[in-house]
């Protein structure tokens, strides 16, 4: 009863205005030029940020930027999480109450996957469109970079930062051409947005076993598919020094006259900014996340129309799925073991389902009231006919639709979220003790 | 009922064959770079048009020639959704071309009643013919179409305007 009483006092300060940032101002947002830091490593707050300074900036003004996250997944606008990232691997990786090492983080822009960690920096310019060019902003990146003495950068025809390498003794190294920065983009009506990483630092060893999917050969998908690169650092030990040769390229590009003034946006004071929670609201969302997918089609094995070899078919039944927005559209099986009504009952549990909210394969004890029939001799069928369990383990399982990590992702999105309502609600920092409380009543709320 | 009868008519043979045969017969396949003299074609100045219908009550939209060309090869369409009402300027979905996702807003108030979902399948039908509002073309929408839709349709730019306006746009 305290706690709902307290719980009722926050919410009365919702009825009073909110403080606007101090430093994100309507007079901020009207300049000319404008550059922007942030002190916040949550990948969902960052984008929101740059996202808030996208709709609501001057449309003739031009902004840069730069931020970096903790470690996180980040794939593009129109792709598919399934093909692109190890999502039992992900999953795994829990730290505590619930929340995962690397984020699952779904962006805005158009592209590929990316992996983020605290020794990557990330930059992003936003400008008037009929000014939009795709390597302009790339190549000040490259300035700055030579700037702060680092040999051999330069812009791809695919957008994205380059360093040719070579080794100690002058001896080109092959591959000898590493990528350092990815681009993305985002172009609204009137302005358009450009941002990109680059690896300063970064622990590289994670990135090929989060981004190799066990579930990739045997789904063929509509959307974006990532394009893979070898990838390098570039040692940079600051990522502030890092910023501060950006914000020089950046002022010399565009001289203006005016004394520097970079604004640095605090964590608390962004998340007080309604349009920005807004956004952050929806980038956090199951919906936002899972359901923004393509449709795809999963088989078991090949077909004519994704004639590729499985790595390893089950021999005891043949299946396929489609799925759009993350809604099972239809379902074929095929199995000698299985017969109408089994076959029928078991399929028609998936149909129309979205595949983020199944249920976890093994949490299932009853799955006769699921599947809702009996066979015609009154027995029920339980899931000890071997054929229907290993369909559902090898469907719902860790290598394909991966439902058990699909539910921890979507935890962690939660509790995630609510730190962040805590945190705006400007209550204390959030002890050992209270994060518990927050994971445990997350269990009950799913 | 009466159409029906007509139809069962027709199909035995009879007399009046003949002269029913003589009767023009509309063609099945619309040619693709006609519009139809009792629809109206608008654009916005961020590359969208929409064609009205003669009724004023319902219309199809999609993005033109010269912003297909200016965006590439496109990889994905992102549809509206159907049933959505939205207001003019409202951003419905997005094309995605060389890592750039570009909104796509509603050129006036309107309620999104089906979508072309060929485009998801086949994105490169929007770069081949984006103003082309039959099956196989790149539409994005058909619509419904209410007073305030009528309202911001008059404020947009027919083709001569807009063939000006994106003449001035290349610099």
């Amino acid at each position: 009863m305290a706690t709902l009483a307290i719980r009722n006092a926050w919410r009365l300060r919702s009825i009073f205005p909110t403080r606007h940032s101090r430093l994100i101002t309507t007079d901020a947002l009207s300049q000319k030029f404008q550059i922007y830091t942030s002190k916040t490593a949550n990948p969902y707050l960052n984008l929101s940020i740059e996202h808030h300074l996208l709709e609501k900036s001057n449309p003739d003004s031009t902004i840069l930027f730069l931020y970096t996250n903790d470690p996180c997944v980040v794939i593009g606008r129109n792709q598919n999480p399934w093909t692109e990232v190890n999502l039992p691997q992900l999953a795994k990786t829990r730290i505590k109450f619930g929340k995962l090492k690397h984020h699952l983080v779904r962006r805005r822009s158009g592209g590929g996957t990316v992996v983020h960690d605290n020794g990557n920096a990330n930059w992003s310019v936003i400008c008037p469109k009929d000014v939009f060019d795709r390597d302009k902003h790339a190549l000040m990146v490259v300035e700055a970079l030579k700037n702060m003495g680092i040999k051999g950068v330069k812009v791809n025809e695919r957008h994205d930062i380059v360093q040719d390498v070579q080794d100690a003794e002058g001896l080109e190294l092959t591959p000898s051409t590493f990528k350092i920065s990815g681009s993305a983009y985002k172009l609204t009506g009137k302005r358009a947005l450009h941002h990109g990483t680059l690896l300063l630092n970064s622990n590289l060893n994670d990135i090929s076993g989060l981004l190799r999917s066990p579930a990739a050969p045997y789904i063929a998908a509509q959307g974006v598919e990532s394009v893979r690169s070898p990838v390098c650092n570039v040692g940079v030990e600051k990522n502030t020094d890092f910023y501060d040769a950006v914000i020089d390229q950046f002022k010399t590009m565009y001289p203006d006259g005016r004394p520097a003034e970079v604004i640095e946006v605090e964590k608390q004071e962004a998340l007080e900014h309604d349009n920005i929670w807004k956004g952050l609201q929806e980038l956090l969302s199951p919906k936002w996340l899972w359901e923004s997918t393509p449709k795809f089609r999963l088989s078991s094995h090949p077909t004519p129309e994704d004639p590729r070899p499985r790595p390893d078919s089950p021999t005891d039944f043949q299946l396929a799925l489609t799925a759009r927005h993350s809604e099972i559209l239809n379902i074929q099986l095929y199995s000698p073991d299985l017969r109408p009504p089994v076959q029928t009952a078991s399929l028609n549990f998936f149909l129309k389902q979205k595949i983020h909210q199944l249920p976890k394969y093994c949490e299932l004890r009853d799955w006769e009231v699921y599947l809702n029939f009996r066979v015609d001799n009154g027995k029920t069928l339980s899931l000890r006919n071997a054929t229907l369990r290993d369909m559902c383990q090898w469907l719902m399982g860790d290598d394909m639709l991966a439902t058990g990590p699909l539910r921890g992702i979507t935890q962690s999105l939660k509790t995630t979220l609510k730190e962040l309502r805590h945190c705006r609600e400007g209550g204390k920092p959030l002890t050992i003790e209270r994060l518990e409380h927050v994971h445990f009543s997350n269990r009950y709320t799913l | 009922m009466a159409s029906i009868a007509r139809c069962l008519r027709a199909a035995r043979p009879s007399s009046f064959a003949a002269v029913r045969s003589s009767a023009p017969r509309i063609a099945a396949a619309r040619p693709f770079s006609v519009t139809a003299s009792n629809e109206i074609r608008k654009y916005t100045k961020e590359h969208e048009w929409i064609d009205l219908a003669a009724d004023k009550k319902t219309g199809v939209i999609g993005i033109s020639e010269y912003a297909a060309k200016a965006l590439g090869d496109l990889v994905y369409v992102e549809l509206p959704e159907e049933g959505r009402t939205v207001c003019k300027g409202d951003a419905i979905g997005a094309v995605e071309s060389v890592k750039s996702a570009a909104d796509i807003n509603a050129p006036v108030s309107c309620k999104i009643t089906q979508i072309n979902l060929v485009l998801e399948e086949k994105p490169g039908n929007l770069n081949q013919v984006p103003e082309d509002d039959s099956h196989g073309g790149g539409w994005i929408a058909k619509v419904q179409v209410d007073e305030q839709g009528l309202q911001d349709f008059e404020t947009l730019m027919d083709s001569e305007q807009y063939n000006e306006f994106t003449a001035t746009e290349e610099h």
